[in-house]
């Protein structure tokens, strides 16, 4: 119905928080949104957020791709809560599952950056606490390292070896197994 | 001052700058696979990550994060107390660096190994001894007097008995542990509980079998296919199930049956058929040179994994999936039946393990 449809538009749009990124674009994104960030969530919580929330440290390039994940997640968390209070049969778990697949492709997807975006969606998800996209990008990163050996790693990551001599036939010694 | 032993091309990308704040590293480093040689490698790379990766506090979230250790191996003692990876290089701790330094090492029997330690009785000397491998550390105990008939102890368990909120097993050096014994003499049978921080009691063997009623469950009866030749031709495990329940396996020539016990079900309580797998097909046994059935080896329960020796190799079969890994050991180990323990633990050597 006409009337009943506005007036969610409007408790919808009254839920709407701006968010400024460090070179001053401005993305109007929904509180539901927003508050998958736990840094956003306490500003929203104190009120102090009416004119839009400056955040310094993220660059639009990367707050379009925060929100990416936020809105897709925010929908995600919105849809669990929906199917528990419903009653459960094997129909809303297939949904539930379907749901899931859809959102592991989505993180999949969603990492297909290169090295310098996937480190600054890393300092983006840590200083605006988003548990779920910090997890999954630094997985990501722990996965690249994953079976190979401090010599490559350093290489990866251009990582100097300031350990003595002494330092690393210490650890060899104690865990020779490690390195064969 | 940094010493910098090596160039690095002017070409190299920079070091990104997440990875220079200690508590994004540590994130990273937190979701390593909690593989043996996970820390020592990442520990090998600068100064930084070593002490990362050595901090008590992070070593209790890495933890915490993967939940469950991975099986390392499995100690067995057919001729000598032995360590046998399961795990392939880098993450393959050489038999070495687990020995035991027991007095009296052949009167010593491996009876169990759970939480990352290790339980041996000594029948001759009437006393047993608790050991960590990875720490070293062990502790011996005198059997308690009024119950030092040799011939009494039948069986032992060593368990973590550590109380605090959200531990996890895998690395419980430090934690309190519990001892039972299941011994039999002729008052009837019994357990000994014997806490690490307490003395020993007496107890009776009912409360241990079945703690919610002492009747004695009757096998399902389908499992039972081979009569008077069940013990011979039949192998069986009873382990607890994730639900609380118990499960009983039974083998019988190539056919593995999963049963459960359901103690809610409408009808009664009652057994019910998990799963049937035929090993032949699953495990792709070689049929035509078949010179004996395969033996169960030995169970990780809180993996819910089976060990397997086989005609072709020695295999860890998940008992919920039915996934399997045949183990790159030599097919010596597949010619006698004997019994693995499977040792599960977040290996943290050396320095590292000093700080938990």
């Amino acid at each position: 119905m006409a009337s009943a449809g506005s007036g969610d538009e409007k408790a919808a749009a009254a839920a709407m928080i701006t968010l400024i990124s460090s070179d001053n674009e401005k993305f109007e994104v929904t509180e539901a949104t927003a508050t998958l960030s736990q840094t956003i969530r306490h500003m929203i919580e104190d009120g102090c957020t009416d004119g839009g929330v400056p955040l310094p440290n993220v660059t639009s390039k990367i707050l379009a791709r925060v929100i990416e994940y936020c809105k897709k997640h925010a929908t995600a968390a919105a849809g669990e809560e929906g199917s528990s209070s419903s009653f459960s049969d094997a129909a809303f778990l297939e949904v539930d599952r379907a749901f899931l697949e859809e959102l592991e492709e989505f993180d999949d997807a969603f990492l297909e950056v290169d090295r310098a975006t996937l480190f600054d969606l890393i300092l983006a998800a840590n200083y605006l606490d988003i548990k779920g996209l910090l997890n999954l990008t630094c997985q990501k990163v722990a996965d690249s390292v994953k079976g190979k050996t401090p010599e490559q790693i350093r290489e990866m990551y251009n990582i100097v070896n300031d350990l003595t001599p002494e330092e690393e036939a210490e650890i060899r010694r104690e865990t020779q197994w490690a390195f064969e | 001052m940094v010493r910098r032993r090596r160039r690095l091309p002017s070409s190299a990308a920079p070091t990104p700058a997440a990875l220079d704040d200690d508590d994004i590293m540590s994130e990273i480093l937190l979701r390593l696979p909690p593989l043996p040689s996970s820390l020592p490698r990442a520990s090998l790379v600068c100064k930084r990550w070593r002490r990362l990766v050595s901090d008590p506090h992070f070593l209790r979230r890495f933890r915490e994060h993967h939940r469950k250790p991975p099986i390392l191996g499995f100690f067995s003692q057919r001729v000598k107390f032995a360590f046998t990876s399961a795990l392939n290089s880098p993450d393959s701790i050489p038999d070495a660096r687990f020995s035991p330094p027991l007095d009296n090492a052949a009167d010593c029997k491996i009876t169990d190994c759970r939480h990352g330690r290790v339980l041996f009785l000594n029948r001759q000397m009437l006393y047993f001894v608790v050991w960590d491998p990875v720490t070293g550390e062990q502790r011996g105990v005198d059997f308690p007097g009024a119950f030092c008939d040799n011939k009494s102890i039948m069986n032992g368990a060593v368990v973590c008995a550590a109380d605090e909120q959200g531990h996890v097993h895998g690395a419980c050096h430090s934690s309190p542990f519990q001892i039972v014994l299941l011994g039999c003499n002729s008052e009837g049978f019994f357990t000994l509980v014997y806490h690490s921080s307490e003395i020993c009691r007496r107890g009776n063997a009912g409360s241990l079998l079945w703690p919610q009623d002492a009747n004695p469950i009757e096998l399902p009866p389908d499992a039972v296919v081979c009569g008077p030749y069940f013990r011979t031709d039949c192998q069986f495990l009873i382990t607890p199930a994730d639900d609380g329940g118990i499960n009983f396996l039974c083998l019988s020539d190539f056919i593995a049956q999963v049963w459960k016990w359901n103690a809610s079900c409408d009808v009664g309580a009652g057994w019910m058929l998990g799963s049937k797998v035929d090993l032949n097909n699953l495990l792709s046994l070689e049929s035509r040179v078949v010179t004996r059935h395969p033996q169960i080896l030995g169970m990780a329960e809180d993996d819910n994994t089976m060990f397997l020796s086989t005609n072709v190799g020695v295999f860890m079969l998940h008992l919920e999936s039915m996934k399997f890994k045949k183990l790159s050991i030599g097919l010596r180990h597949c010619t006698y039946h004997y019994t693995c323990y499977p040792f599960t633990s977040f290996y943290t050597a050396g320095r590292i393990a000093e700080g938990v």
